[in-house]
C-alpha cells in the first residue's frame, strides 16, 4: 500500500482541512461506508461538522485508534483519557460534539458524549436552554402530569 | 446540498429526535420523571414501550445497592432477611415466609403486595408476562394441603425453578417438573424424559 492510500483527507463545513491515518477515520461507520463505496477519492468533505469539532473528534478517533491497534494502554487510562477529553467542554461545544458523532455515526464517541451531557444536566432550565423546548402543556394539563410524575420530585 | 453555507452550525437537537433521545435514556429516572413535564413531545417520547424498554437497558448497566433497615434491632442487613431475590425484567422480587415486596430499582421504590390468601408459610415467585407486559406473583402454602389440589404438587418439595418465556418450571424431588403459565395461570406437568 502506498503512503497516500493510508492517508484520508477530512474537510469540514468551513474548508478546513485534515490530513489523517485511514485506521483513524474508519472509526467512522459514515466514512467507512463511503469508503467501500469508493464514492469519495482520498478527499472527504463533511459537510455538518466545523473544523473545531472535526479536530476534536480526529483527536478522539487518534486516541481510540491507537489503543484499540496494539493496546499497549489499558482500558483504565483510556477511561480516564476519555473522562478528561469530555470534562472541560462547554454544554456547546458538547451538543455539537453529540451532532458529530451521529453524523459521523461513531458509537462510543456518541455514548461518551450523550452521558456526558446526562451528566452534566440536572434541571429542566439547563435542558431548555440548549433543546429551546417550548412548553405546550395547559396549565390543568401541566398540574396534572407533574402530580402524575411526583415521584421524581420527592428527594 | 450546503444548507447553511459556512455559518456556525448552531446546536439544534430538536431537529434530531434520535439524538434527544440517546441523551434523555442516560439521565437519572428521576430526572425523566421531572423532564416529562416539560413538553409534550418529551412526555410522549419517554413513554413509549420502546422507550421504557431501551432506559431499562441502560439503567441496569448502572447497579444500584440495596440495603435494608431491620426495625426491631435497627441493625442494617443486607438482604440476608429475604430468600435470594428474584429479578424478573427490571423488577425485583424480595420475599420472606411473611411476605413479599417487589422493588423497582430503577424508580427505587418498592411496594408491599397485601397478604395473600394462603396460609404461612409462604413460597412465592415473580413472573413477567411479555404477550400481556405484565407482571404476576405467584404465591403458595408451604404447608401441605391435600384439600388443595392445585397447591399440593408443589407444596415444600421444591428445589429451584427458573423462568423461561414466559413459564416458571419447579423441579420436584420426585423428578417431575411442574410448570405455572404466567400468561393463562395454568399449572402443567411435564415429564423428565
Amino acid at each position: 500500500m502506498s503512503k497516500s492510500e493510508k492517508k484520508i483527507v477530512l474537510k469540514s463545513l468551513d474548508n478546513e482541512a485534515f490530513e489523517v491515518e485511514k485506521a483513524v477515520a474508519l472509526q467512522s461507520q459514515t466514512i467507512w461506508v463511503m469508503c467501500e463505496d469508493k464514492c469519495v477519492g482520498n478527499e472527504i468533505p463533511l459537510e455538518n461538522v466545523t473544523g473545531q469539532i472535526l479536530a476534536k473528534v480526529i483527536d478522539y478517533c487518534k486516541k481510540h485508534a491507537v489503543v484499540d491497534g496494539d493496546g499497549d494502554e489499558s482500558s483504565e487510562e483510556l477511561k480516564n483519557w476519555d473522562t478528561e477529553f469530555t470534562k472541560n467542554m462547554d454544554q456547546s461545544t458538547l451538543f455539537n460534539m453529540i451532532l458529530a458523532a451521529n453524523y459521523l455515526n461513531i458509537k462510543s464517541l456518541l455514548n461518551l458524549t450523550c452521558q456526558a451531557v446526562a451528566d452534566k444536566t440536572k434541571t429542566i432550565d439547563e435542558f431548555h436552554t440548549f433543546l429551546n423546548i417550548e412548553n405546550n402543556f395547559t396549565p390543568e394539563e401541566e398540574a396534572q402530569i407533574c402530580q402524575e410524575n411526583l415521584w421524581a420530585f420527592d428527594d | 446540498m450546503r444548507k447553511r453555507g459556512a455559518q456556525k452550525v448552531e446546536p439544534n437537537l430538536t431537529e434530531s429526535s434520535d439524538v434527544t433521545i440517546e441523551i434523555l435514556l442516560r439521565l437519572s429516572a428521576k430526572s425523566i420523571g421531572k423532564f416529562r413535564c416539560v413538553s409534550k413531545l418529551w412526555s410522549s417520547m419517554t413513554t413509549t414501550p420502546g422507550f421504557v424498554k431501551s432506559f431499562s437497558v441502560h439503567s441496569s448497566a448502572r447497579p444500584s445497592l440495596l440495603s435494608f433497615k431491620n426495625e426491631e434491632d435497627k441493625r442494617n442487613y443486607f438482604m440476608d432477611r429475604f430468600d435470594i431475590p428474584q429479578s424478573v425484567q427490571g423488577l425485583v422480587s424480595l420475599a420472606n415466609l411473611e411476605s413479599v415486596k417487589i422493588w423497582n430499582p430503577t424508580l427505587r421504590q418498592h411496594v408491599t403486595l397485601p397478604q395473600p390468601k394462603v396460609s404461612k408459610p409462604l413460597v412465592s415467585l415473580l413472573g413477567y408476562d411479555p404477550i400481556g407486559s405484565e407482571y404476576k406473583v405467584l404465591c403458595m402454602s408451604l404447608i401441605c394441603d391435600d384439600a388443595r389440589e392445585d397447591h399440593r404438587p408443589i407444596h415444600c418439595q421444591m428445589k429451584s425453578w427458573r423462568c423461561i418465556k414466559g413459564v416458571d418450571y419447579y423441579i420436584k424431588a420426585n423428578l417431575t417438573i411442574v410448570s405455572f403459565n404466567v400468561r393463562s395461570e395454568k399449572f402443567g406437568v411435564i415429564q423428565i424424559p
